[in-house]
Parts: structure tokens; sequence; C-alpha cells
């Protein structure tokens, strides 16, 4: 089905904003021109004259091509220049849209839609671009008729969701403006103080040496002026010197990820209404996106060690189609209070955050030690056969062997589950901590695995797949004593078959 | 908490899995036996390919005086402990490989050293393929492959089936797929 008379183009602006984005590109083909010119610079020219002949007709046919329609079953895109292409997305395939508006299309007041669907890790479907009111209404729509289909199946959620709004304002019926939870400027800042990351320290470094290979130089030029006899100082020691320079680069991929933590999450609003999560954040680039309830599967909070101590949280829901950009999740709340989460779990429908936890086997201590333990005496033997000069001293290796022991009962502590009210709880992890709460009625399969060792010990892991969970951080418990592990199978899948 | 040293906790009392494990799990079904001589095709067929490998290896540094072991002892590994992977290891596949269908779920038990324990709802299930390469189309054998939405288990593959059980299969868990939106 195709209604031709209601095709839809993309906002002519369009035009103007592709033209705006290529604008780099020539630019980086005349540099050589701006930089000195000399006799090849007529090739430089002649280069920037072919890429405007062909990029802007370009542009201009692509915007004449794309082309798309909203059917009652289908979002359709006709799109490509010499390569055309025909998507047909089913609206009931598509698991989330989000608008997005970067600083340029804010000016124009125009937005860019990515329609997400299930078991693609790419956005099935944009829309670069279309007016803000125009993405809107498409969103509008689809979930709109996502509803009328009747496949949605929201009533408990919703219903949940309404029960614990009416105890708060007594029958307000709108729920939906009530935000679950918000960050203040200062606790952004925070969060972005917290998120410190090596890959950003690695991206100063390389940065570093692309502007100034010589760290010696680049010290100079940080202290000049007032700071001038300090120079002396640190010219003298090398060591010095290097220390320095780790330091401020250290320094600046904090900064630097503390400024793109308050770009991403400036103003982040979470809020509920008609069993939807709207989720709103950015300084500069706006980012806009509707999770409906139940497209989501696991709920997922991480923390460290640091994070926990200053009681701070970060609540991820694992939804079906996989966002790359968020690592595989959508965001509910980066860094938040565990009371704060509990409030959002309760308007979601959801049991609390757990206090209490089942452990797994003790024995879980013994196995790690022993893996490990062994990988040591091989690096160990290794080392003794390849350089056994060096052998004397690396007897220093066995000094790992306590932090092994302090890291297996760390792991142990840290290992949890609760089979609670149609949901299970998995708690992981020593430094990049998670728990997972996994709702029964999402499960896809349960299995038990246990190798040789683990047999003769009667251990068991146990796993419950859900859909779109990462295969990297998979809930697996690991090192239940049997027992423990058949009947929370048993009840597991009990009232998996019990639930709808 | 108990401490990871404590005598009771090492000499850890040995579980019965077959009395304490959900009861979904008994009364097994195995696959046709003609799996073995496939898993030994199959497996065979690349340890010919290494071993030849490896013996134009030992043939190229025939001549190298540098070279630490005699002529014929790498290629001769690569065949013991091949004939090993190829003769042992697919019986014992076999012996630990089971599966059933039951009203709502899907069971299966595989593996030798790390013993997997699966349900699969049925209803879960997002598709089904039943597919036939060419050892098995020798022996009139197929395998069922069931694709659900999840992570780890989006595909579970069920080998070893007579052609006309692993139709039959399929047919039969065909009728429970339900349209469910996720």
């Amino acid at each position: 089905m195709k209604p031709s008379d209601q095709a839809r183009r993309l906002h002519p602006l369009t035009l103007v904003q592709r033209l705006i984005v290529s604008l780099p590109g020539l630019v980086f083909i005349l540099l050589p021109l701006f930089k000195e010119s000399d006799g090849t610079a007529w090739f430089n020219l002649i280069f920037a004259g072919l890429y405007a002949l062909f990029v802007l007709p370009w542009i201009a046919v692509y915007y004449l091509r794309f082309r798309y329609w909203i059917t009652p079953t289908e979002l359709i895109i006709h799109s490509g220049v010499v390569t055309r292409r025909a998507r047909n997305i089913p609206i009931d395939r598509i698991q989330n849209i989000e608008i997005e508006q970067a600083p340029l299309q804010r000016m124009l007041r125009t937005a860019k839609v990515a329609i997400y669907t299930a078991g693609s890790a790419k956005a099935e479907g944009v829309l670069e671009y279309v007016s803000i009111d125009e993405a809107r209404h498409i969103r509008a729509s689809v979930r709109q008729m996502q509803q009328d289909s009747g496949l949605d199946v929201p009533e408990s959620a919703l219903r949940e969701v309404t029960r614990s709004f009416d105890g708060q304002n007594e029958g307000k019926p709108s729920i939906g403006t009530l935000p679950l939870f918000q960050m203040s400027a200062k606790r952004v800042f925070m969060s972005g103080a917290f998120h410190f990351s090596l890959l950003y320290i690695a991206g100063i470094f390389s940065l570093l040496q692309y502007v100034e290979p010589d760290p010696t130089v680049f010290l100079s030029w940080l202290l000049r002026g007032p700071l001038e006899p300090w120079k002396a100082t640190i010219d003298a020691s090398p060591f010095i010197a290097i220390s320095v320079g780790v330091l401020v680069a250290v320094f600046l991929g904090w900064a630097s990820g503390v400024l793109l933590t308050v770009n991403k999450n400036f103003h982040f609003t979470i809020s509920l209404s008609e069993a939807k999560l709207h989720r709103r954040h950015g300084l500069l680039t706006l980012a806009e996106g509707t999770i409906p309830l139940k497209r989501i599967q696991s709920l997922i909070i991480r923390t460290n060690p640091i994070m926990q101590f200053f009681d701070y949280y970060r609540l991820e829901l694992q939804t079906m189609g996989i966002d790359l950009k968020d690592g595989g999740f959508q965001v509910a709340a980066p860094f938040a209070r565990r009371s704060e989460i509990n409030l959002i779990l309760s308007a979601m429908g959801r049991n609390p955050f757990p206090s209490v936890w089942n452990s797994v086997s003790p024995l879980t201590m013994r196995r790690f030690i022993f893996r490990y333990s062994a990988l040591l005496a091989m690096i160990l033997a290794s080392l003794y056969y390849f350089v056994p000069e060096i052998f004397p001293t690396a007897w220093i290796g066995l000094l790992v062997l306590p932090v092994i022991i302090g890291l297996s009962v760390a792991r142990y502590r840290n290992m949890g589950y609760v089979l609670g009210d149609n949901q299970l709880a998995v708690k992981k992890g020593i430094f990049r901590q998670h728990v997972w709460l996994v709702p029964i009625n999402k499960s896809q399969t349960f299995s038990l695995g246990a190798n040789f060792f683990q047999r003769r010990l009667g251990l068991q892991n146990v796993y419950v797949d859900t859909a779109g969970a990462s295969p990297m951080m998979p809930a697996e418990l690991f090192d239940l004593p049997g027992e423990a592990a058949y009947s929370l199978i048993e009840s597991l899948y009990t009232s998996f078959k019990d639930g709808k | 908490m108990i401490s990871p040293f404590d005598n009771s906790v090492f000499g850890a009392p040995p579980v019965n899995p077959e009395v304490d494990r959900p009861s979904t799990f008994d009364d097994l079904n195995e696959l046709a036996p003609q799996i073995v001589k496939i898993w030994r095709l199959k497996t065979g067929a690349w340890l010919g390919v290494l071993a030849i490998i490896f013996l134009v290896v030992d043939i190229v540094i025939f001549f190298d005086s540098e070279k630490s072991l005699p002529f014929g002892v790498l290629p001769g590994l690569v065949v013991v402990i091949g004939l090993v992977f190829t003769l042992w290891i697919p019986r014992l596949r076999y012996r630990y490989w089971k599966y059933a269908l039951r009203p709502t779920e899907l069971v299966l038990i595989r593996g030798v050293f790390n013993r997997v324990h699966t349900i699969v709802p049925l209803r879960r299930i997002q598709h089904l393929d039943v597919s036939q390469d060419l050892f098995e189309r020798e022996y009139d054998l197929g395998k069922l492959i069931i694709h659900t939405a999840g992570t780890r288990s989006s595909d579970v593959v069920l080998p070893g089936l007579n052609i006309a059980e692993a139709e039959r299969l399929r047919d039969e868990m065909k009728k429970v797929i339900t349209d469910e939106a996720l």
C-alpha cells in the first residue's frame, strides 16, 4: 500500500544544511591554497571546482529523490541517487524514535529523526532533516498507530504507573507532565567529574603528540609569563618534566570528559506518560527520545566503588533496538541517587532496587583463586624458561597472590541474586558493578551451565537470556550450589509460564 | 561469611544432578546415532587438512640445520591429537546431547566439557529453519535451527535429527508460535 498522493519530502532547508555540512570538505581541498600559493595551487582549484560540480547537484538530486510516506501499517522511505532504495519499516516493528537537534538545526527549527527497530544496531530509517513540528508529528502518529493496531499490551504497565502516581497527587490525570528524574547543572557537572575515562586521556595524549611532539616545548609554552621561574626547575629534571606532562594530559582528559558530559546530559529530563518514557537532554545538540515501557527488557544499574561510596548510580534500559550510541542501552538516569532510581523503578511498575541479596557458593572464591594462580604460575614458569637471568627478581610476581585472593573475596561478595515478584535481580562486578533487573516475562531462554570442574564441585551457572542483552556483559550468575541453581531455574520457569 | 579455606567448603558434598534438577530435564531423546559418523567425517576432514599443512612445513624445513624437532614429529602429533578428537569426542558429544519437545517448551542438554541445560519456551520462537548439509544429506539427517530474540540463544541448533523428525518437530513448534510483539 502506497498512497502516493501523501508523499512527503524533507524540509527545504535540508539543502542549506547539507551545503554547510559539505563545506569542511571544500576547505580541506583548498587548504594548501591558503597555506602557500605556489605552482600547484591551480590543481587544488580545479579539484575544488569538480567537487562543487558533483556535490551541489548531488545535494539537490538527493533531496528531490528522497520521499517518505506514513501509512497505517508501514513507514516507507524512498531514497538514493545512483542506487535507489525503497525501505518499508512496519509500524509495529518500530522500537524507538529519536529526534535530534544540533545547534544548526535548532537555529533553522529542523530536526533529524532516527527510527530504530528490533534486531538492528543502526537506525533503520533516518530522516535528515524535517521541521521540528513534522518530527514530533511523525513520532506521535507512529505511536498512535501502534496503539490502535491492538498489538500493544501496555495495560499492566499502565495500571502500575497510574497507581503509583495516584498515591502522590490525588487522581490528577496529567501524570505525563511530571518529570521522573531531572539533573541539575551541578549534578551534570558532578557526573562529568566522576566520568573519568581513560579514552579521553589517551585522546588528549595523542593530540599533544600531534600538536607538539616535544613535551618540553609544550611546557615552555604553558609556563610562559609569570610562571617563568618554574621553568628552569622543570627543565633541569626530565623526570619532573614528564610527570608534569602526564598530569597536564590527565587533567585535560578529565576536563574534556566533564565538558562532553555536560554537553550531552545538560538538562537531562526523563518523564513518563501513557506508558512511555520521554527523555530529553543536551546543551548544544538537543536529543529527544521516546521509549515505550513494554519495549524495555532488562534494567541495568551500574556503579563503581567510588560512585557507590557517594551513593550515585546509573540506570540503563536495555531495549530491543540496539542503539550503538549508548553502548546498546538507553540511559534513563546517568547519575542518580538510589532513592531517585527507586522512584523511576516504581513509576515503571518495577520492584525497587534490592538491598538484601542471596550469595552464590563460596566455592566460587576457590575456583577464582585456582584459576588465576594457575595463570600466574604459567607466566612465572615461562619467564623462568625464556629469561632465567631475571628470575631471582621474578619471585616478586608471587606478591600478586594476595591480590588474587583479595579480588576473589571481593568478587564473591559483590555477586548475588534475588528472585522477586516477576523479576530476577543479578548483581556482579568488582570495579564495574552491574545490577540487572530481568523481568521474567521478558525472558527468552533459561539455561544452566557447568563445566567439568564445576560439575565435580556441584556448581551451576544460571543464565536467563533476554532480547538485546549485551554479549560482553551477560547477566550470568556463576557458581550457584547445584540445588539452588535447579530450584532457581524451576521457579523462574514456573513464574514465566504462569505469567501471560 | 564462610571462609574459603574452611574444610567444610573445600570438601563440598557431591551433588547428584539427576535427582535435583527440574523434572522437565528428565526422559529426554537421543540424537540419531549416524550423527557420530558425520561429526567424525567433518573433524576428520579438518584433521587431514591440518596434517597436510604440517607435513608441507616439515618437508620445507627438512634440510634446515637449525630445526629443533626431527622430521615427522609435528604432523604425527597432529594426527594423534586429531584422532582423539575425531574418534572419541564425537561419541562423547553424542552421549551427552539430549533433547525433548514438551507442550510448552523445547529442552536441550549438551556439552562434553561445558554441559549446558537450556529451556526454550515455544512462545519465544521467532522463526525456525530446517537445514541439511552435504554430509547430512548422505545420512538423511538434518538440523533444526530455532531463532529467538535473545542474544546468546539467538539461534539454538539441534543437530542430528532424522530429516522427517526435524520436519515433524518444526511443524509441531510452528503451531505454537504466536505473533507476540516484543
